[in-house]
């Protein structure tokens, strides 16, 4: 008798709520650091996401942000179901791709924004790739698997053959942007070279004169392309249609929010990634003409191509629509 | 006195009736013969936990996070085929064997020291209780800082590993040799290095094997931790560093492929070199059961 009020309120429960584990408006996002998460940082920082929601008609939506350092803890935290939706360069993205074609069907989002990545050396001797020694040590985040790898991976199979496209892998040492940045600046380390992203390369040329530009990634790719993306897998996709809507409209809203005023923009990024760096040094970062900071994909069907060519992917993409969701087929590459 | 009498008792034949049929020995069946093995049981337990790994894995249906015993055995053929695998090891191993045999000579000069002057005993123990405490990993970083990126420095933290748990074996060892020994060897005139060498390692020799099987566990987890952290050593990296790029590129199966390797080696180890070294030392002399 005295279990009936509460066994009908689970009975009206349960069928009121869907056969999904969570209700829809709820998202796990999570980013990397440095100035190419711009339009996440501003996302987070005016509350897009919600205010599109709200827009929609879905109400209170939660989002909970991250900050995770490294391609590979976002694609384990995508995998074990820990995020919803997690950003890195396009290697990474097309490598889990690849693996998850007819399974978990981890396709991407949008795109971050086209940025080049610079390949500077303090080493004088070093003016092209075929300079590099045995004595020096080219730094990247994660050495032979991400983006900075992947590029270098490519351009060293146009120069020196499909079958050597991992000889500087050998000289390639795993290491954060901030520490190779220190190292090179220092000089006298045995890391003397670094694939570097902004806004690194910018302090490491500002502050030892000796370090210069060996190649950028945008020679490599044939022109601007997309340094990252953002990915998620099949699922939430489909069981979110809603609150996926509101995130890719609150991310066309960033892309025109840092356009419209570039000095707002870099004021946002120092607030919010709590930065020391200087205003003007920022927004000199933003105005830049090689950084385009927009969710339109730029020459991302490159590297599908060439990565396929190398056989790191085992699947090739007709087109880049393969691995994106319908809602970015608007424009792209 | 009394003349003994001797009574001569006539010869009597106890005729035995034939022993019951329960007691004729029998013969085991061939089921209990083939489990008498060693080898044998414990290969059923590997079977039994293939078969519920290959089942997990199944019901699981995601290779990314869990493949299968099938997925994993054909990534360890592949990898041995083509020889990255073997090549790989035999890197991780070289590296070891080096630093294992160091380790093994500087225990050995610093526990002679030990057994033979009070500084000597005082320094053992103080520096065994500093640092064998201290896990060789925590090293890292300091060594990549003075030895630079190269091999140097993974064999700095290999000899850390090796070199205190099996000082503290040889030295409890050598403290448990019984007087009776010592003197017998002073008897005979012995001293110093020559004592060391012909009484006390000999009677120590159990306690020093369990230190060497010890530090050997040490340094190959060591050693497998640090190319995980450390990245390839001087351009080619050893097991380690293969299962951190398999897990990078999210070739799962060749993770595990690579950890197989690892246990496999431990097992190879232990089989051939630690029982051998048992069998024809302290179990011939009688200093440790045999386990039939």
């Amino acid at each position: 008798m005295k279990y009936r009020i509460p066994s009908l309120i689970a009975a009206v429960a349960m069928l009121a709520s869907p056969l999904a584990a969570r209700a829809e408006g709820t998202i796990r996002i999570a980013q990397q650091f440095g100035i190419a998460y711009l339009l996440l940082d501003v996302v987070q920082d005016q509350k897009l996401i919600e205010k599109h929601a709200k827009a929609q008609g879905l109400g209170e939506v939660e989002v909970e942000w991250n900050q995770i350092s490294g391609a590979t803890a976002m694609n384990e935290a995508l995998l074990s179901g820990s995020l919803d939706v997690v950003s890195a360069g396009v290697p990474p993205m097309l490598t889990l791709w690849d693996r998850t074609k007819g399974k978990q069907n981890v396709k991407a989002i949008s795109a971050l924004g086209s940025l080049p990545n610079y390949l500077i050396t303090n080493n004088p001797k070093v003016k092209t790739l075929k300079d590099f020694s045995d004595k020096d040590r080219i730094a990247v985040p994660a050495a032979g698997t991400g983006f900075q790898s992947r590029t270098l991976q490519i351009e060293t199979a146009k120069q020196f053959g499909k079958d050597d496209f991992k000889r500087f892998d050998t000289i390639s040492v795993s290491l954060p942007h901030p520490d190779a940045t220190a190292a090179l600046i220092a000089g006298g380390s045995e890391i003397n070279s670094h694939f570097s992203s902004a806004p690194f390369y910018y302090q490491a040329m500002d502050a030892n004169k000796a370090v210069h530009k060996v190649l950028s990634s945008y020679d490599i790719l044939g022109g601007p392309a997309t340094f990252n993306v953002l990915y998620t897998t099949q699922k939430f996709h489909d069981e979110n249609p809603k609150t996926y809507k509101a995130f890719y409209a609150a991310l066309k809203e960033a892309e025109q929010y840092v356009k419209a005023d570039k000095t707002r923009a870099a004021q946002l990024f120092i607030r919010a990634q709590k930065s020391k760096l200087p205003l003007d040094f920022v927004r000199k970062i933003i105005e830049d003409p090689e950084n385009d900071f927009t969710i339109v994909p730029f020459r991302t069907a490159v590297y599908a191509d060439e990565l396929f060519k190398l056989g790191v992917l085992k699947n090739k993409a007709a087109s880049w629509k393969d691995y994106f969701f319908d809602e970015a087929f608007a424009q792209g590459s | 006195m009394n003349a003994a009498v001797l009574t001569v008792r006539p010869d009597v034949e106890y005729v035995l009736s034939a022993a019951p049929p329960a007691l004729k020995p029998r013969a085991l069946p061939a089921w209990r013969r083939v489990l008498q093995h060693d080898g044998v049981r414990r290969g059923i337990v590997l079977v039994v936990l293939a078969a519920v790994w290959e089942a997990l894995a199944r019901w699981q249906a995601n290779d990314l996070l869990l493949p299968t015993f099938v997925q994993t055995l054909r990534a360890f053929v592949e990898g041995v085929a083509s020889g990255e695998l073997l090549v790989k090891t035999g890197i991780s191993l070289s590296v070891l064997l080096k630093s294992y045999v160091i380790g093994i000579a500087a225990a050995f000069v610093l526990t002679s020291l030990a057994a033979a002057t009070r500084v000597g005993r005082d320094l053992l123990s103080t520096l065994t209780a500093m640092f064998n405490p201290l896990p060789a990993i925590a090293l890292l970083p300091v060594a990549l800082l003075w030895f630079g990126l190269g091999q140097g420095s993974l064999m700095f933290v290999l000899v850390h590993s090796v070199l205190w748990p099996l000082a503290l074996a040889t030295h409890a060892g050598f403290q448990a040799v019984p007087e009776t020994l010592r003197m017998a060897g002073r008897n005979y005139g012995l001293r110093g290095l020559r004592y060391v060498l012909q009484i006390l390692v000999p009677a120590a020799l159990p306690a020093i094997l369990s230190g060497l099987k010890i530090s050997w566990a040490f340094a190959w987890r060591t050693l497998i931790a640090a190319e995980l952290v450390f990245g390839a050593s001087s351009g080619k990296g050893g097991l380690g560093w293969y299962i951190f790029q398999n897990r990078n590129e999210l070739y799962t199966d060749r993770v595990f492929a690579g950890l197989a390797m690892v246990v496999v080696i431990g097992l190879v180890v232990e089989a051939l070199v630690f029982r051998t070294l048992e069998r024809l030392t302290v179990q011939r002399w009688g200093m440790q059961r045999t386990n039939q």
